[in-house]
């Protein structure tokens, strides 16, 4: 099994989490379900990131420049940097969303008693 | 004065507001005076940038740290953000004094006003950055506190739940904004804006390597994300679900905010990609198809769905997916006609919508009901604000000297370009818009209050008072929309046109930084 094919796989893998995480967050009628599949669907987007700026060589350097070797082969055998920063932001941010998200799925359960937005769409019908 | 710091301001503010809060106790003069004062320093600070986007002729460069282009983050702002980002302030400050008097009677208004400052620095940061991911970033932190100040009334179930339909939906899109990125940069290697439009356009640029790949099928399937996450953030149909409900549950201030300049975000972000920074976009046949197709539901959709509501913020709710489904339309055309006309409407809607919002807000205050039917005859014991309410209405439809008559004139003008066929849907929605509005307008000035309507009790009608911040605010509004429509013509043409051609301009936009990046290097 070569280390290309090792990495395709894992790209197709990684998308097909994220198609399954998009068709969560829409079917499930759990609120925390759905909270669950957006951030399925936000990990694998993450580890695509990470996946963007690895190498595949062996071995792999990291990224910081200390004149210890040539920087073409520098460039070849380092990791790239900019998409782990990138990924590092998005995580806090996801994170961010999810404190949100978790905190309106406690309130609508301390308004409705249920967590499920077919009940609570219900319960808005007949007024309450 | 460096103009970098702008959406510093107001997120400085917002982080020390609920400290400021818990030190002034109960002395709730101390918390409005400071989101007035945070909100008009922002408003000067907008007026200088302004000022000096239009004498500089080139775009205007920030890096913050003074860290260059590829590598640091820095802000481009020329004078189509300047124009956005001055009309966001103002709207902003107006928005504040209105809330500081609406939300009178409520607990925890410090941390709705957290909110709106997180909401303009986001405006702000997306209207001014010039890097494709603090893009993303900017449209997080907008999206959290827009998500945060919709679910104010939490003890409203309506509300909660309306907050949390939209903070979902939203925080779906932006991921798939996120994975646009992945693309761009897998293809192009950078994320600054004008790096990315010096790599498509093959122009070198000092640091970034070079292409690897198709970049013509990484930046239309970039495309391709980019317009999911503006179906949903903008709410063009089929993404337009979580709007009504929003809108619904939202304080009034917060409703007239997103639907000014939040919602404006998305078509900004489009309207910068696809005529600076991919200025003559691979697939462009196939974009216009999607603008044209979806911004006609959108229209049809927006226009029918007012004429059957019973509710007064969603009969505005649905009228505001009516205008972003023109926008999105204009869009479509791709020409500078067409820019011109997307800059100016984005300003008169704002106008226009908030000022309806505010009319509106008025007698939600003063009855306690956003229901038409029992919002019945209230109209008559507020002369001022119905007659504030019906200039917004007439100016929203499209009539003559008032100012959206102008903006929707470009626009058809622009879809004209294409088809008279498409430009018709612009005047047969608005004539649909006019009559859904009229039917509110009667109700609400000529209707007579039924028996346990909260309109009229034993000893006749009941007499509302107009509070005189809420007329204050109106006015403004009201002078605004009736002088920009009358100064049109010289507006287009001093201000709208010269934001367009600049931001057409990508030579212009990629040498700015160019020249600042080789000054360091």
């Amino acid at each position: 099994m070569s280390a290309g094919f090792l990495m395709f796989y894992s790209v197709l893998v990684l998308f097909g989490m994220m198609l399954l995480g998009i068709y969560g967050v829409v079917t499930r009628s759990n609120m925390v379900k759905k909270i669950i599949m957006l951030n399925i669907m936000g990990d694998a987007i993450n580890m695509l990131f990470i996946i963007i700026g690895y190498r595949l060589v062996y071995p792999v350097f990291p990224p910081v420049y200390e004149g210890h070797i040539p920087f073409d082969e520098f460039l070849r055998t380092a990791v790239d940097p900019v998409p782990q920063a990138l990924v590092l932001t998005a995580v806090v941010i996801g994170m961010a969303m999810n404190i949100l998200l978790s905190t309106y799925a406690i309130q609508i359960y301390r308004l409705y008693g249920t967590v499920d937005v077919r009940d609570v769409a219900h319960l808005r019908r007949e007024g309450k | 004065m460096q103009f970098g710091v702008i959406p510093v301001v107001p997120l400085t503010f917002a982080f020390f507001l609920p400290i400021t809060a818990i030190l002034a106790g109960r002395r709730r003069w101390v918390i409005n005076a400071y989101v007035l004062a945070a909100t008009s320093l922002v408003m000067l600070f907008a007026a200088f940038l302004a000022v000096e986007a239009y004498h500089s002729g080139r775009p205007l460069v920030y890096s913050f740290g003074g860290w260059i282009a590829p590598v640091g983050i820095v802000f481009e702002v020329d004078r189509f953000s300047a124009l956005l980002v001055l009309t966001t302030t103002v709207g902003f400050f107006l928005a504040a004094i209105y809330a500081v008097d609406y939300l009178s009677r409520e607990h925890g208004v410090e941390y709705f006003f957290t909110g709106v400052l997180g909401l303009e620095a986001g405006v702000l940061g997306a209207f001014m950055t010039g890097d494709a991911f603090n893009l993303f970033v900017m449209l997080e932190v907008m999206g959290a506190s827009a998500y945060s100040i919709v679910g104010f009334y939490r003890h409203r179930g309506q509300s909660v739940e309306g907050a949390f339909k939209y903070a979902l939906s939203g925080a779906l899109a932006t991921s798939l904004y996120f994975l646009g990125l992945g693309f761009v940069y897998s293809s192009l290697g950078t994320l600054n804006m004008a790096d990315i439009s010096a790599q498509f356009h093959g122009v070198a640029f000092p640091l970034t390597v070079g292409v690897f790949g198709d970049p013509k099928l990484a930046v239309g399937i970039f495309f391709a994300l980019t317009v999911a996450m503006v179906l949903v953030k903008s709410a063009v149909f089929p993404g337009h679900y979580w709007l009504p409900d929003a809108y619904e549950g939202a304080p009034v201030p917060a409703a007239a905010l997103l639907s000014g300049f939040v919602e404006v975000v998305g078509i900004y972000m489009l309207a910068r990609y696809l005529f600076t920074v991919f200025a003559g976009p691979p697939y462009s046949r196939d974009l216009s198809l999607v603008f044209f197709t979806l911004g006609t539901v959108s229209s049809f959709l927006g226009a029918f769905m007012m004429l059957v509501q019973r509710n007064l913020k969603r009969l505005i709710a649905y009228s505001t997916i009516l205008h972003m489904g023109y926008l999105f339309m204009a869009l479509g055309v791709m020409s500078k006609l067409a820019l011109v006309a997307v800059t100016y409407h984005i300003i008169n809607h704002a106008i226009a919508k908030t000022l309806l919002f505010f009319a509106a807000g008025s007698y939600i205050f003063a009855t306690g009901t956003a229901d038409i039917d029992e919002l019945a005859g209230v109209g008559r014991s507020m002369p001022l604000t119905t007659a504030a309410f019906a200039v917004a209405t007439l100016s929203l439809v499209g009539v003559p000297p008032l100012n959206v008559f102008f903006s929707k004139m470009l626009i058809f003008d622009a879809l004209l370009q294409v088809s008279p066929l498409i430009a018709s849907v612009v005047v047969i929605t608005s004539a649909v818009a006019a009559w859904a509005y009229f039917r509110a307008m009667v109700t609400i000035w000529r209707g007579r209050a039924g028996a346990g309507h909260g309109t009229e009790n034993e000893e006749g009608p009941v007499a509302y008072r107009e509070r005189p911040v809420f007329l204050l605010v109106m006015l403004v509004l009201v002078l605004a929309v009736v002088f920009i429509g009358l100064l049109s013509p010289l507006l287009v043409d001093r201000f709208v046109l010269p934001a367009a051609g600049q931001a057409m301009n990508y030579g212009g936009y990629i040498k700015a930084v160019l020249e600042l990046a080789k000054g360091v290097l």
